[in-house]
């Protein structure tokens, strides 16, 4: 059965398609997987699959919601067992930030929100759009945190992670103008301390380093187990990963999965790739929203 | 957590003591909106002897004060910890209660 209300990942997203049916460019960055994966984590959060302190992630009530995203998460986290800091979290997830983007799309195309066409613009481009149908669902949370910040109302928790997260991804300008932002600032900043995920997230932005990741990830004189190896040590220096059991399994050696990654490395000869958990299948990293079912990605 | 209840002049004191977290936010909740549907409106949460309080406890407070304010009514907190205090102060949260050293203080206000 369609679900029928939107994830946190999913407003975001829906706020960063303006009326031309563009995503914004900074939405398009590897930085936003950072994004994606907080929004989850404070999605649960929510719903009280999980509870957090000033550190960590605390396993709560683990039963599934119906929804595609958050479920495969509930399932991590409950193979994981126990308290982790929410920062090893936020690397975790980040580190699937193709797959969430491609569920994240396939929703609310499912749902009739969007749809996803092929259209030239002036520079002779073929660029995907997403002409908006039904902008109920944007309209609706961009009202309602502006309404939330431009008054003194005390938030609910809802409207809270949601700014928390524009204010700390660097992405306020979804939602508010730049005079909007500098009039309400000591406002928005009240508001977004209130979320203990999103005092994580501006940490793991300021740790995030995409360096040198394409010297190393893309062809050459180095084989695929060599390409593999250097992206997977760039992406533990730059989540801050420190035990390779926290790796998922199709990236850490041993496991049958990585094995299988190592011979999609091998076919595409780049290492800059994902795993998408719900359909089995891998794909080169886009940093798109543009969606592996839409036939883009590989 | 253990919770102690009583009345002091108009406001309702809640003592908490121990751990607010994943095991008991819910029941904590229940009681606190039990009481709020009795028609209370001042409330001093007595942090004194709280040691450790989660998110989850953290929005109790929040949907509480909501729904106290609503009616033109206020939640105090009093005597917390340097612990409990620095959640409170990190997360924005004591700038929206009113904050009392003392229960004494917290009363009277």
């Amino acid at each position: 059965m369609k679900k029928y209300s939107l994830n946190i990942a999913e407003e975001i997203a829906l706020l960063s398609v303006n009326e031309d049916g563009e995503v914004h460019p900074k939405l398009k960055s590897p930085k936003y997987d950072i994004v994606i994966a907080s929004a989850i984590l404070m999605d649960l959060a929510l719903h009280h699959r999980i509870d957090t302190d000033m550190k960590n992630v605390i396993p709560d009530k683990l039963e599934p919601m119906g929804d595609p995203i958050l479920d495969v998460v509930i399932e991590e986290i409950k193979e994981f067992g126990s308290v982790r800091p929410i920062s090893e979290w936020i690397a975790d997830l980040s580190i699937k930030g193709q797959f969430f983007r491609d569920e994240i799309v396939k929703s609310v195309v499912d749902l009739g929100i969007l749809k996803v066409e092929n259209k030239k613009v002036l520079w002779m481009f073929s660029k995907r759009v997403y002409p908006m149908l039904d902008d109920t669902e944007v309209k609706e949370v961009r009202a309602r945190i502006r309404d939330l910040v431009f008054s003194d109302e005390i938030p609910d928790y809802k409207d809270i992670v949601i700014i928390s997260l524009l204010k700390n991804a660097g992405i306020l300008e979804l939602a508010f103008t730049d005079e909007e932002m500098k009039d309400y600032e000591h406002r928005i900043s009240q508001i977004a301390k209130m979320d203990m995920i999103g005092l994580a997230i501006g940490d793991s932005l300021k740790e995030f380093k995409l360096s040198n990741i394409k010297s190393f990830i893309t062809g050459g004189e180095k084989t695929p187990e060599q390409m593999l190896d250097e992206h997977v040590k760039e992406l533990k220096e730059k989540f801050r990963i420190t035990n390779d059991a926290n790796l998922p399994a199709w990236l850490r050696k041993g496991t049958d999965q990585y094995a299988k990654t190592l011979e999609f490395v091998k076919e595409k000869n780049t290492a800059d790739i994902t795993f998408n958990h719900r359909t089995g299948v891998y794909q080169v990293n886009s940093y798109s929203f543009v969606g592996h079912e839409f036939g883009s990605g590989s | 957590m253990e919770l102690k209840i009583k009345k002091e002049g108009n406001a309702t004191i809640l003592e908490l003591s121990g751990r607010l977290d994943t095991s008991n936010y819910e029941s904590f909740s229940e009681e606190l909106y039990a009481k709020l549907e009795e028609g209370g409106k001042y409330f001093v949460m007595d942090m004194e002897d709280l040691d450790y309080i989660s998110s989850s406890g953290l929005r109790v407070f929040l949907s509480a004060l909501k729904k106290v304010r609503a009616t033109d009514g206020d939640i105090a907190l009093c005597c917390m910890s340097e612990k409990i205090n620095e959640v409170f102060e990190i997360s924005g949260f004591s700038s929206l209660f009113k904050v009392f050293v003392s229960i004494d203080d917290a009363v009277n206000e």
